[in-house]
């Protein structure tokens, strides 16, 4: 039977009968929901939680669609088909959105007891939907299908939707407090989701003709404002994908924008009535596919770049850290060979002295020579076995300091001392000056303060052809503390070689015209010691062949 | 077994949906089983009618009872469309006890009638 007083609707689908509202309620819904879910779909389709979406997304179009009919088709026959469906679909998507929040808050399928309750919560829906029970006949004077007691059915439907919300409201308050950094944003953003879409679905299409069937409200129109909770979820599902690369799909926020707009500027066809209007849609359309589609290419490049860089950032890391462990076994055996060899060459150091001194009778002076070349070289092995033992033990952290309260100025001027006879064995000037008029007391390891002023005095002595070494300290008792300079007038340093001279195995380029020995670790060692004590060291120059200035830095107590 | 046990839940969902469907389709599309009402044609002047507006502003009015027919008679009667067929405007000895015509009742609060008085449904 034909509903006589409305006309037959265009494409089956497009009537004039109906609320404009109609189409731009539930087409683009319905197109966004298969769009996302087909995507996500395809993307990985055997992963529950993704065919779990499809099939609301699918549920949800299929309902709008159906709906669509239900509001322009004439024919009694083919709206008593679909009427009692509604239903059916709504509890099936009220169902679904439990079995979906269930999966992706507990990451695993639902237990066969759940299933079993499921479908009995859907069997009576299903089995009773066509009969009497529910759809008794129709109207065909209002287009509309009535039932005797659908009321129980209604009833039936909406406390379906209320307790799939109070179910997955329980899901997410007990994944919440469980869960630990990132997810806890994810089951927010899904829970507001997937709440609103159900919440807004159910109030606005059964809960409004519920009432109107009551005589409780006057327009059952507001069920098409249902249909938005869908395109809001599918907002929220974007979200989840952008940001948390949610159901396991990568996308660019960029490709989502994209996306939206073809979406809604799409939407807008449903609106405009003239030809012009409907061209500026189109060619806006296109401009908008055309350039998002560059836009969209450009931001996919430089992701896969940083992505490429992040990847390499993360090798690199790795690289380093097995570096570390290496350097780190490297100083272990370092330690380990230089107490083997501290040993020997302090008895060859202590018979040579005793030879030279002539514990042992006298010797040729040819001999004697010889034996002064064995005790500088064997010196120089003790202090390099010392500055490897020192750079073990600063890099496995167990140097110790004795600390202690001290004047560095006495310090200085008792190691300048002590160093004159090498300076004017040179043909070199050593001259200390005291710069500081108040007390330079300093709280640090008096032993190693006094090793690191030798080594630097003994360093600008060893690089200065002529001239002298000047010794000076200074204090500032505004800034609360003491620094000692150590002036040559030697070879001097580049700014390259500035930068890392203070680096493991450095020397300077022009270090061997003066003096071949070193291993490079003397100032890699003074630096580390210094700042082991609560100073610093650095050093200036005006560049080669025109001298260095070193400084030590203490803050005053 | 273990695939029926992991799909039993799409398989025994799936036997529903087609089950319910295929209900539908036959009671609706094959039986014509339910009950289709419409507004008849109602003198004023012998029974209490209900009052339809011909346009939006309700300056032509029009007068009409609702009857109730079952679908699969009234198929057999009129076919597809009612509009101009006499028999779907009055129950018929065919129709047996599946049709009957609704008079205005004047007690109903938003019902607009010819007279006032209560007028019982008849039935045949």
């Amino acid at each position: 039977m034909i509903c006589y007083f409305f006309e037959e609707p265009i494409y089956f689908l497009f009537s004039s009968d109906v609320p404009d509202l109609l189409y731009y309620s539930h087409i683009p819904a319905a197109v966004i929901a298969i769009i996302v879910g087909l995507f996500i779909f395809l993307n990985d389709r055997n992963a529950l939680l993704n065919r779990l979406l499809f099939s609301i997304c699918i549920l949800f179009s299929g309902w709008a669609f159906l709906n669509l009919i239900a509001w322009t088709n004439i024919h009694s026959d083919i709206l008593t088909f679909i009427w009692p469906y509604f239903g059916a679909i709504s509890a099936l998507l009220s169902i679904f959105s439990v079995y979906f929040v269930y999966v992706f808050t507990k990451k695993h399928d639902v237990p066969v007891l759940v299933k079993t309750i499921f479908l009995m919560l859907l069997a009576p829906v299903l089995i009773l939907a066509p009969t009497w029970l529910n759809l008794s006949g129709f109207n065909i004077a209002n287009c509309d299908a009535y039932g005797y007691e659908n009321i129980i059915f209604k009833t039936y439907y909406v406390l379906l939707g209320i307790l799939g919300m109070i179910w997955i409201f329980c899901l997410l308050i007990q994944s919440y407090i469980t869960a630990i950094g990132k997810f806890r944003q994810q089951i927010i953003l899904m829970g507001l989701g997937i709440e609103l879409f159900l919440f807004l679905f159910f109030t606005m299409t059964f809960l409004a003709s519920y009432l109107a069937g009551f005589g409780l409200i006057e327009d059952s129109n507001i069920e098409m404002y249902g249909l938005f909770g869908m395109t809001a979820f599918m907002i929220f599902i974007g979200i989840l994908i952008v940001q948390f690369k949610a159901f396991n799909v990568k996308i660019l926020a960029a490709q989502a924008l994209l996306i939206s707009l073809v979406i809604l500027i799409s939407s807008e066809f449903f609106f405009v009535d003239t030809t012009a209007n409907k061209v500026l849609v189109g060619v806006t359309l296109l401009g908008t596919f055309i350039g998002g589609y560059f836009l969209v290419k450009s931001v996919k490049r430089e992701v896969e770049q940083r992505e490429r860089i992040e990847k390499l950032a993360k090798d690199l890391g790795l690289a380093n850290k097995r570096l570390k462990e290496l350097d780190k076994m490297k100083s272990e055996f370092v330690s380990i060979a230089s107490h083997q060899l501290r040993s020997p060459i302090t008895s060859i150091r202590g018979y040579v002295s005793m030879l030279l001194e002539g514990s042992y009778g006298a010797f040729p002076d040819k001999a004697h020579e010889v034996l002064e070349h064995v005790a500088e070289s064997s010196k120089y092995m003790a202090s390099s076995i010392e500055d490897y033992l020192n750079v073990s033990r600063i890099e496995a952290g167990t140097m110790k300091y004795e600390i202690s309260n001290f004047d560095l100025k006495e310090q200085v001027e008792s190691v300048v001392d002590e160093l004159l006879p090498i300076a004017k064995q040179r043909g070199l000037s050593l001259l200390f000056h005291n710069e500081s008029n108040i007390e330079t007391t300093v709280k640090a390891d008096v032993g190693k303060t006094r090793q690191v002023i030798m080594n630097f005095i003994d360093n600008a002595l060893k690089y200065t052809k002529e001239g002298g070494v000047t010794v000076a300290i200074h204090s500032d008792i505004k800034k609360k503390k003491t620094w000692i300079t150590i002036e040559d007038t030697g070879v001097g340093m580049s700014k390259e070689t500035l930068e890392q001279v203070f680096e493991k195995f450095v020397r300077a380029k022009n270090a061997n015209d003066v003096n071949t020995t070193g291993t490079g670790l003397g100032l890699y060692v003074a630096k580390m010691m210094i700042s082991g004590m609560g100073g610093r060291v650095y050093a200036t120059s005006k560049g080669e062949g025109h001298g260095s200035t070193f400084y030590i830095e203490y803050p005053l107590i | 077994m273990k695939t029926l046990q992991k799909y039993f839940f799409v398989i025994i969902l799936l036997l529903l949906v087609v089950f319910s469907v295929s209900m539908s389709f036959v009671r609706f599309f094959v039986s014509y089983d339910y009950m289709v009402s419409y507004e008849t044609d109602c003198n004023p002047e012998t029974h209490s009618c209900f009052i339809g507006c011909e346009d939006d502003d309700c300056v032509d009015e029009y007068y009409y009872a609702v009857i109730e027919k079952y679908a699969k008679q009234l198929r057999q009667q009129c076919g597809k469309n009612i509009i101009g067929c006499e028999s779907a405007e009055t129950c018929q000895i065919a129709d047996g006890n599946r049709c009957s015509i609704e008079y205005c009742d004047g007690e109903v609060e938003e019902n607009v009638c010819t007279n006032d008085y209560v007028v019982p449904k008849y039935k045949i």
